[in-house]
Parts: C-alpha cells; structure tokens; sequence
C-alpha cells in the first residue's frame, strides 16, 4: 500500500530529474552538434539535431587558425602557477587561522573574508598599474600573483583545518614535529577532499578567466586559450561551427579534470556536511 | 561577451573620470611638430589593430618591407579584440603610460580619445609634412575632428547598406534592388513572406548604428541633439521608426534578435527565406560568400528613403589615431606610419580585401579598385550613399548609451512595452549620462 502511494511521488521526481537533465545538457549537446555540423548544417531551417556525417575538420580549421598549442600552453602554465602558489600560500595561511591564536586574528580573519567581497574589476586598475610600472605586464608573473591569496580557499580550509583533533597535533608536537611536518603529513592528508574542491574551482576559475587576461596582456606572448578562443570568433564569426569546435577544445581538460575529480569533491561537501 | 560588457561598463564610467582628472583636451594646435627624419637606429613602434586582424597585419608587413625599411621604421602589430575591448586597454594604458604609438578604434571614440589627451591633434604635423587632406574620402569627415583640428586619419570605414536576397527576389518577382522607399518596404516583406512563411527580415541593433540609419532616413532625426547634451530618442520622429517596426514585427514580417543572437543574425543572411538585411557593407565580400556557398546571390542597395525622401547614414568603423606618447622623433615616426597607412594603394588595398569604403578619391583610380567594383557592384552602391553621410555621435559616452538604447528599444519590441512612455524614460537615463 504505502508503496503505491510513493510511487506517483517517485515519477514525479523521476521525471523532474530527467527534465533538469536534459535542460542542463541540452546547451552542450548543441554545442557537440554545431561542432561536427556543415555551414549548411548549422544554417539549416529548422535547426537539424542530428548530423549527417562528422566533420573533423572543423577542429582542424579551429585548430589551425589561432596558434592553438601556443594558447593551450599559455593557459596550462598560468594554470598550474596559480594552483602551486596557491596551495604555498593558502595551505599556511590557513593552518596558522585555524590552529594559531594571536594578536589581531580574528580582524585579519574578517579582512581576508571581506576580500571575497570586492568584485575583481575593482582592484583590476591598480594592478594594471602596478605590474605596468614594475614592468611586469605581459609576463607570466602577472596573470599569477594576483590570484594566488584566495579569501574563499583560506576559509574553506580554515573550516577543515579546525576539524582535525587536537590530540593528533599534540602527539604529533611530542615526537618534535616542525609545523610544516604537521601541516603536510597530517593537515593535508585529513584536507584531501577540500584541497582537491579548491583545486578543481582554480583550475576552472583561472582555465576559464576571461576579463584579466583580456585587459593585462597587449600582446599574444603570454594570451591564454579563452583569449584564443575569441579571437577565433573574431576571424570566424560567421563559421560558428570552427567555433564551437574551439570551444569544445577549450572545455574539454575541464571534463577531464571534473571526472577525475568528481569523488573527492562529494566527500569534501559530505564532511563538511556531518560536521 | 554581453556579460564581458556588463563587467567592463563600470570601468568605462571610471576610467574617463581619472583620465579627465590626470589631464585636459589638448586642442592647441600651435604646437609645433617636427616632421620626421631619418636617424641611424631603427625607431621601433607599436600599432594595436581591431578588427580585420589579418589584413592589419598584411599592410604592416608591406610598410615594414618597403617605406619602413626606407625611413628605418619599424612597426610591431598587436592585435587587442574589438573595439570596445580596445578602448578599454587604451584607456587603461594611458593612466599606465603604456599606451602604443598608434592604435585603431571606432570613430565616435574620437572625442573621448582627445578630451583625455590620449590621442595627439594631427594639426601641427600636417603642417609640418605639408600632408594633404582633401583626397579623403568617407562622406562626413566629422568623426575625425574635434573643435576644427584633425585628431585621426580614417582607415576601414563603411555605410550601413541593405542587402537584399536577389534570388529569392527573382523567384517571387519581386524588385531585385529591394523596396525604394519605407512606404514600399511592408509590401516587399508581405509577399516575400507569403512566398516562403518564415520571417523575411531580420534586425539586429546591437551596436545602434543601423538605428542611427534608420532614424536618419525614416524620419530625419537623430539619436541625440547637435549640442550632444539631450536625447532625441523619444522624439516625434523615433516614436514613429519604433512603431513602424513593432508593427512589422507583430505581422511576422521582421524577426527582432537580442543581444546574445548575433550568430543567428549572421546566419540568416545565408537563408533562402531572407529577403532583406541591414547590415554594414564592411561585411560585404564575407556575406557575399555565405551567400554563394547556399545558391543565392546577394544584392547591395541603399537603405530606403522616408517621406519626402529623407535618406542618411552614419559613417562608421574605425580610424587611427597616433597617441600621445613617447618621443617627438617617435611621434613623427608613427605619423609617417599613419600617413604611409591611409595612402592610395593602402586604401585600396584595405577596401578590396574586405568591403570597407575607399577612404581615399583617389584609390578608386586604382587598377585594384576598378576590378573589384566591377565584380562586387555593392561597392560602388556604398560609395554613392556617401551623399547622404552623416557624422556619427561624438560624446566620450556614446558606447555606454548605445548599449543603454539597443537593450531598452529591443525590450519595447520583444516584449510589447508601451512606446512613447518606455522612451520618455529611455531618453530620462540617456540625459543623465550626456550630462553626467
């Protein structure tokens, strides 16, 4: 009985979770499509959801006509810096908020918080200057530094960082462990979830950024895939479908990475979760 | 990019500001210039380029090959996105002092350029080079003057045109030039409809320089007043042109695309159903060629008169303007560039490659000029409408306003607002930015 009476429940939800499925997937579907279609495909009226044949070359017109690995390079350099500097600057930061008591932590802690409030296109001028007068613009240098001190990583592992239990960091200083022992052979390991969140949002945020390498970089030496993906769309702006192959390109080490990263993230949400 | 634009638009509004405070116009055109002499050391210049990249590139390496080589001038191309991008970084490296030597930008940027003292007056190097002026060629020179002195040399400029679908035009027996006039343009678009059921025209303001068209020709007023100090978008005339159009599209007869369907604005020029299209003759060769690869050929005609045969088109695209940085013997050099890049066969050269105007009289004498308008007569339609030229808005907040209007008159559309009380309020926030 009661399982007939979930079972209109049950439908619903199943078929509410296809619908949202399928509104989320559809826009990638479209963008898979356009990219295998013809011109005449992506022109057609109405709009086909299918191709007839696939049509690599639309990567290798997209591929060919920016210096696609001269970007990709670019983007995995500025990638990778940020996510080490990150975790040398954030891991620390974090550890001594979490587990330190001294003079002014907790107004350095509402400071660090308050960062995460200040939209990135303020601070964008000042910057622009400041590297521009340390000649630093157009380096690498500059498309890192800044987003290495992250207010959302710091308090995300903060929040971890505090649930460790004392009587490990006690044991731990009892065998003369150095802080920076505690910090990679206990902080870290217990953090894997987190660290690996934060470092799946950085890969995103810096794969993705658009608007600070768009307005600090005048030339091609240090421009990142997106800038490419643009300029792509400048040349080809009628060829939507070399385009979205661009696109799909640009997305594509972002997939992978999710997959790889996908169960560390849930155990992040869930710890944090029963806590 | 809409939402690229949402985060820059606060810049656009605080950068001028600082940039007003850090200096003021430059408009002393008693300036003495020296003009340029060849030095033993090769002077080294940086050009930022927008839009048509490679064709940029192509003039650059065919200056650094022959009179750069000859002047020991060398120039460095970068190209830096669109234009509103490319104000953006202008902006940003003028409080930096990073600007390049030269750059390209869209032409109602002039001003803006010039108030900030971004941009240096051309006046005393004109004099100084003896340079001649009078062989430009772009219909209203405005959008190159600021209070009487030159302040840019135009480089790929173009006219809103109407391109109309010549083979779908032969198979319903319609005019193959497209309506004359307003009064005929309902009629074209009903049996073009009726021929095919789908929408035979598409509009697309994104950048309001189709409208400005449109306001012009349909009913002989303008965007805003001459002082630039108030909004005329609510006026007699714009309430006219929006209803005109409102009512095509309640019959199905215009289809009204928004910000983000640029591509189905592009694609539908390569529709069988589409008959008609406004849209800039800079994208002629490319549109032509879209066109083709589906079998249709594509006409170019001039934008259809309002009553009493009101016509006029803005002069758009962009111009180069030399910067006001680094040496005098630097400035001199980048002028030198400047004038090489805006001569005869560069002209030419830029306008045959791509469907911009002939910036110059004198290059449509070319040999290049003469073939490329006997095989794209479109050319010669662009050139023509130059006779009803108009200059485009010059205030330094032009770009912000045009995004203001395209979203607010696209919502009138799309969502069937009363007119006349949506652009009273429309023309109230345009005023506060004009005297902001």
């Amino acid at each position: 009985m009661k399982t007939l009476i979930r079972a209109p429940g049950l439908v619903l939800r199943i078929l509410i979770s296809v619908l949202l499925i399928v509104i989320f997937l559809t826009p990638f579907y479209w963008m898979i499509l356009t990219a295998f279609k013809t011109l005449g495909e992506v022109l057609a009226m109405p709009p086909k959801f299918w191709v007839e044949s696939l049509q690599w070359q639309n990567f290798k017109d997209a591929f060919t006509r920016i210096d696609f690995l001269h970007y990709t390079r670019n983007s995995l350099i500025i990638t990778l810096g940020t996510l080490i500097g990150q975790v040398l600057v954030v891991v620390p930061a974090a550890y001594a908020f979490a587990r330190f008591d001294f003079k002014g932590k907790n107004w350095l802690f509402g400071t660090v918080l308050a960062t995460m409030m200040i939209p990135g296109q303020l601070i964008f001028l000042p910057i622009f200057v400041m590297f521009a007068k340390s000649g630093l613009l157009n380096t690498y240098v500059s498309l890192i530094v800044p987003f290495i001190a992250s207010g959302t990583a710091i308090f995300m592992l903060r929040q971890t960082f505090m649930q460790v239990p004392d009587s490990q960091l006690e044991a731990a200083r009892l065998d003369n462990a150095r802080e920076f022992k505690i910090i990679y052979t206990i902080m870290m390991p217990a953090a894997i979830p987190t660290l690996s969140t934060l470092a799946l949002l950085t890969f995103i945020g810096t794969w993705n950024s658009y608007f600070f390498p768009l307005v600090w970089t005048t030339t091609d030496a240090v421009r990142t895939l997106p800038l490419g993906i643009q300029r792509l769309q400048d040349i080809e702006g009628l060829s939507p479908q070399i385009v979205m192959a661009g696109n799909m390109m640009l997305i594509v080490p972002i997939l992978i990475v999710f997959v790889v990263a996908r169960k560390q993230i849930i155990k992040a949400f869930t710890y944090m979760g029963v806590k | 990019m809409s939402m690229w634009k949402k985060k820059v638009l606060p810049l656009m509004m605080t950068v001028p500001v600082t940039m007003g405070l850090a200096g003021c116009a430059q408009t002393d055109a008693e300036v003495s210039a020296a003009p340029y002499e060849k030095g033993d050391q090769t002077i080294e210049l940086q050009f930022w380029t927008s839009a048509v990249e490679e064709v940029n590139q192509a003039l650059v390496d065919q200056f650094n090959e022959t009179k750069g080589a000859e002047l020991n001038i060398h120039v460095n191309a970068e190209y830096q996105g669109d234009y509103w991008e490319m104000q953006q970084k202008v902006n940003a490296a003028a409080i930096a002092g990073t600007l390049p030597n030269v750059f390209v930008d869209e032409v109602a940027m002039t001003k803006g350029f010039a108030d900030n003292d971004i941009i240096v007056n051309l006046e005393p190097y004109i004099k100084a080079t003896d340079f001649d002026r009078s062989d430009f060629q772009i219909g209203d020179l405005g959008n190159l003057y600021v209070n009487e002195d030159l302040y840019a040399f135009p480089h790929m400029r173009s006219v809103p045109v109407m391109y109309v679908n010549k083979t779908l035009a032969a198979k319903t027996g319609l005019n193959a030039n497209g309506p004359a006039t307003f009064a005929e343009l309902e009629a074209y678009l009903q049996a073009a409809h009726d021929a095919t059921g789908e929408p035979p025209m598409y509009l697309f303001n994104y950048d309001f320089w189709v409208m400005e068209a449109l306001l012009h020709s349909y009913s002989g007023t303008t965007v805003v007043n001459k002082e630039e100090t108030e909004s005329n978008i609510n006026s007699e005339g714009a309430v006219k042109l929006i209803t005109f159009i409102e009512e095509l599209e309640s019959k199905g007869l215009v289809k009204v695309l928004g910000v983000t369907d640029s591509d189905a604005f592009y694609a539908a020029i390569a529709k069988p159903s589409t008959a008609l299209i406004f849209s800039s003759i800079g994208g002629y060769k490319t549109f032509a060629g879209m066109a083709q690869k589906n079998g249709l050929e594509l006409g170019v005609s001039m934008i259809p008169t309002g009553e009493d045969g009101t016509r006029g088109v803005p002069v758009g695209g962009s111009n180069t303007y030399l910067a006001n940085t680094g040496s005098d013997q630097e400035k001199a050099a980048a002028f030198e560039f400047m004038k090489w890049l805006s001569d005869t066969e560069q002209a030419a050269y830029a306008s045959a490659n791509t469907g911009y105007l002939p910036t110059r009289l004198s290059s449509l004498d070319t040999d290049l000029m003469k073939e490329t308008i006997a095989a794209f007569p479109g050319y010669q339609v662009a050139s023509d409408q130059l006779e009803f030229s108009k200059m485009r808005p010059m205030t330094g907040a032009y770009h912000e306003i045009e995004d203001l209007m395209g979203g607010r008159i696209n919502e009138i559309w799309l969502e069937n607002l009363n007119i006349q009380e949506s652009l009273d309020k429309l023309a109230e926030e345009v005023n506060v930015i004009l005297n902001r």
